[in-house]
């Protein structure tokens, strides 16, 4: 599903028009990203749980230039989906497959 | 450890964020959570712009083993959700430590080797985009006080990482190419570790012993390789360049051996310090018996002689999508990345660089049945495809155009040997050492 879909669908369900769903879905989104910039986790019931974490120093081969290279640390996203989204999805096949 | 906020929490910025009331917050985070699961129930994936995309992924079943009663069970096939975060975000979350960099390493140690320090601001410039030198982290111990944050959960691996390795349009030629290269791929890295670990010492008098004998006109890829290793003084260099210089005396002293018995006592008995420099000598005497494979060289241009309309491969017309690269076009349409040269090489008119694709040209792509057993007119035209890269590398990067004529003898040592007086002869030679 593109955004612009979840877009329609959403304005559809919520009553709105689709620049006031866009607006809405665009500060929910970036209160989101806020909270995980700073590092704090975010839970949104049946849907899952999003949290930060560090990456270690991890250190790669460069076959470019023969020789390990050290990557730095990095924070990353994670996301665990809640229990009642995993089981409600477990066997519906996508069309991706 | 970082705290976590409640939903509630959550609700309430984004009203204040979006002026509206709490409870309409509330209904539309409810709404867009129902949707997101319609939606990958639906398409599979559900897209959120600047935020990430969900995917359902489909795990086949694997064996596994009860934690209860330690008894072996099958764990059935199913779906997982994995979220994809866009680059605004992995941007915004990895601010605090966007400013460090990679660091080469010399390839025995772990530590940095004090001696490179003055060349490796010079190095880092050529691994990563520009950027301050100072916040390199020196090991696991100096990394910045940030925060770190646990998880609880151990499902969702950080699958972002490695979907933008994968996203690469240049192939990691570290990796084995599936199917194809895997043994030539480790009998190169057999070779490169022992001679990284087992004979170090005997490495550095031979680097030494070369530049005596650089006076000699034949271009030689040592000499070469070494001078390259002086340029830049990074250690790491210097080791893969000893390596090679090894390897490559070895084989010339072979091939010396074989058409000429005279230098056979001579060579066989100097000890291997020495072989560097009686090989140039013979090399410069003898530049024929060189040459690893004395074909008549029948190949006639091979750039061209296999038009596309009569390609082994079905043709298939593609629009080229947003965020697509021919890495990845590969991937989805011939079932495996590496084959993505040929693509570049069939749309030369289309394409001027490998590493941009015009979003929304029209490209043909060759459609293969089986990517794991393909024929040799398949593999001939892939390495057709990757002697174009090599073509245009040559034109506009050099440094690194060799390891893709390498590639061409991976999947064509035919191809390859035909191309011997049309490129670079380090280029070839190296292609053909390894």
């Amino acid at each position: 599903m593109t955004y612009s879909e979840l877009i329609d669908k959403l304005a559809e369900a919520t009553g709105r028009s689709k620049s006031e769903t866009r607006e809405f879905l665009g500060d929910a989104v970036s209160v989101l990203s806020d909270q995980l910039s700073k590092g704090s986790g975010v839970s949104i019931p049946d849907l899952g749980t999003f949290t930060t974490r560090v990456k270690d120093v991890q250190k790669v081969y460069n076959p470019h230039h023969d020789a390990y290279m050290l990557i730095p640390p990095k924070r990353v996203v994670d996301f665990s989906p809640s229990s009642s989204l995993k089981e409600k999805l477990k066997f519906t096949g996508g069309d991706n497959e | 450890m970082s705290e976590k906020i409640t939903f509630r929490e959550l609700v309430e910025l984004i009203a204040e964020q979006s002026k509206q009331s709490q409870s309409s917050a509330n209904s539309f985070i409810g709404e867009l959570v129902q949707l997101i699961e319609n939606g990958l129930r639906q398409s599979g994936s559900v897209t959120i712009s600047g935020f990430g995309k969900f995917e359902l992924r489909w795990m086949n079943e694997r064996p596994g083993v009860n934690p209860q009663t330690g008894e072996k069970i099958t764990i059935p096939g199913q779906n997982k959700v994995v979220f994809k975060p866009y680059k605004a975000l992995r941007e915004d979350v990895n601010r605090p430590y966007a400013k460090m960099e990679a660091k080469v390493l010399s390839p025995d140690t772990t530590k940095p080797d004090p001696d490179t320090d003055s060349d490796r601001p010079q190095k880092e410039k050529i691994e990563r985009e520009e950027k301050e030198p100072n916040d390199v982290p020196q090991d696991e111990d100096k990394a910045p006080p940030t925060p770190i944050v646990l998880t609880n959960q151990e499902e969702t691996p950080p699958e972002d990482i490695e979907e933008l390795l994968i996203e690469r349009p240049v192939p990691k030629k570290k990796e084995s190419i599936p199917g194809f290269g895997e043994l030539k791929v480790e009998k190169f890295e057999d070779n490169l570790i022992e001679a990284l670990f087992s004979e170090p010492k005997e490495e550095e008098e031979e680097k030494k012993a070369v530049p005596v004998s650089t006076a000699s006109p034949t271009e030689k890829p040592g000499s070469s390789a070494v001078k390259e290793v002086q340029k830049k003084g990074a250690m790491n260099w210097t080791w893969a360049a000893a390596a090679f210089l090894v390897i490559a005396a070895i084989i010339i002293l072979m091939l010396l051996i074989r058409p000429a018995e005279d230098p056979t006592e001579v060579a066989s008995d100097e000890p291997t310090e020495q072989l560097a420099a009686p090989a140039d000598q013979a090399l410069r005497a003898l530049p024929e018996p060189a040459e690893p494979d004395p074909k008549p060289v029948p190949d006639p241009d091979p750039g061209e002689d296999i038009p596309a309309d009569i390609s082994p491969f079905d043709i298939e017309p593609i629009t080229v999508q947003q965020g697509q690269s021919l890495w990845s076009i590969a991937e989805a349409n011939m079932g495996n990345p590496y084959l993505w040269p040929v693509i570049f090489d069939l749309n030369r008119e289309t394409l001027d660089n490998p590493n941009l694709v015009p979003v929304f040209a029209e490209l043909t792509v060759p459609v293969i049945q089986d990517p794991e057993n393909m024929t040799p007119d398949q593999l001939e035209l892939v390495a057709l495809g990757y002697l174009s890269v090599y073509e245009w590398m040559a034109e506009n990067n050099p440094d690194e155009a060799r390891y893709y004529l390498w590639a061409v003898g991976v999947f064509s040592a035919d191809v390859l040997s035909g191309t011997e007086n049309q490129v670079n002869q380090d280029d070839w030679i190296f292609a053909n050492t390894r």
